[in-house]
């Protein structure tokens, strides 16, 4: 991932259009990620889990209480800017 | 805020929780078999009775809201039905929600001596998490290491942020206390000594969980001397604390679904100085019930609804935007 500030980077340099997601943990942990339309969700969740730096798979993600799934992109979701995805811990033990 | 969902990666025995008009009140004479005592169980204020007493009054208002359960915050979590039915019901596996929710209770415990422990601090389950990824770069360049920022903001108690006190680790704080998750399924409870150099270990799986615990047992002491004042910083050692396994009751947990509940029961005796062994299988469905009613009854306590009001949010927490196309 790149942790470069982009707030005043222009969007779609090759033309194709582009969409910024809010990723909130636990704890209030939170990031923007800026990425194209069509890209896989993966690439959020991955980047989302470095940002907090947790281990890739330490989140389940939720956008309008719908799990994502890796290979979903956001036009799959007909997702807009500013949309907020959830990063839950889903930590379960008994034995 | 954290929202428990009703999913479970992995669930004890399907979801074959009782709803709430089937839940009853455990007693002592409930439990099956013969019992080794006859001794009524203790109502009378004594440390022991706080581990699994409540009074029929506090059942009874818990009972009425879990029949029309009206989320409620509590910290960075919400108590609702499926965190109340994980508590309450036999077979049910503890989340990080009830085990968040249990720090923060305690973090403001602490800091307004609302009871007897000094000088602790809880975590919760993203610093374990966190913990467990820096041990990974940590483990490549043992020399070259930095600790990362937001490490610090632990050690300086800026985080976990719900309930902060900005108490340092190893200045105004001797003790940390945490249930670490492990192996995917398992709770078991830690204790860090800042002040003894030692970690120890709750857990009757007996040892085959200590190289999660090493992680914290080498990088605690960085994050005690990066945060230490300049004129202490030379005496702090960067050395591994030990590891201590605290013996406990064999053949414990043979629900196999109960060690969430032992990891906050063993917090719960160690800071209240109780012995370990008054937590078994015969009264675990009490403890259950009881750590149920008393977060049911914190989410109603003024106390900690004004802590949540003057939640301040860590500037580890925040972040700017990234460019994932770059």
């Amino acid at each position: 991932m790149s942790a470069a500030q982009e707030d005043d980077k222009k969007p779609g340099d090759e033309g194709e259009a582009q969409i910024i997601l809010k990723v909130k943990a636990q704890d209030r942990f939170e990031a923007s990620f800026r990425m194209k339309r069509s890209a896989q969700l993966i690439k959020l969740m991955n980047a989302s889990c470095e940002r907090f730096c947790v281990d890739f798979n330490s989140f389940v993600f939720f956008f309008d209480g719908c799990r994502l799934l890796a290979g979903q992109t956001p036009d799959d979701l007909d997702m807009k800017d500013g949309d907020e995805i959830e990063a839950v811990l889903n930590l379960r033990g008994g034995p | 805020m954290t929202s428990a969902r009703g999913s479970k990666k992995k669930p004890a025995k399907g979801n074959t929780a009782p709803p709430p008009a089937e839940w009853e009140r455990w007693t002592k004479a409930k439990g099956k078999g013969l019992h080794l005592s006859d001794t009524p169980l203790p109502q009378d204020g004594s440390p022991e009775s706080s581990l699994y007493h409540f009074d029929e009054d506090s059942w009874n208002r818990f009972m009425a809201w879990s029949l029309n359960p009206k989320p409620l915050p509590i910290g960075p979590s919400i108590l609702n039905l499926s965190v109340a039915t994980r508590m309450v019901c036999l077979g049910q596996w503890l989340g990080n929600e009830e085990m968040d929710a249990f720090m923060f209770i305690w973090r403001v415990n602490t800091t307004l001596e609302r009871w007897a422990p000094r000088r602790v601090a809880f975590m919760n389950a993203m610093f374990c998490l966190q913990i467990n990824a820096a041990y990974n770069n940590f483990s490549v360049d043992r020399r070259g290491y930095d600790l990362p920022d937001f490490l610090l903001g632990y050690g300086r108690g800026e985080l976990p942020s719900h309930g902060r006190n900005d108490q340092v680790w190893g200045v105004d704080v001797d003790r940390l206390y945490f249930p670490l998750f492990v192996n995917g399924n398992h709770w078991i409870a830690v204790c860090i000594n800042i002040i003894e150099k030692r970690v120890q270990v709750f857990d009757f799986s007996r040892g085959r969980n200590r190289q999660h615990v090493e992680k914290f047992a080498a990088l605690i002491p960085r994050i005690v001397k990066a945060v230490a004042p300049p004129q202490s910083k030379k005496q702090l050692l960067l050395q591994p604390y030990s590891i201590v396994e605290v013996p406990m009751k064999a053949r414990l947990n043979k629900s196999c679904c109960d060690c969430g509940v032992y990891a906050l029961k063993h917090l719960e005796c160690h800071l209240l100085g109780l012995d370990l062994s008054l937590v078994d299988d015969e009264n675990i469905q009490g403890c259950r019930q009881k750590i149920a009613v008393d977060l049911w009854e914190a989410t109603h306590d003024p106390i900690y609804a004004e802590a949540m009001k003057q939640y301040v949010p860590s500037p580890w927490e925040r972040s700017g935007s990234y460019d994932l196309e770059d």
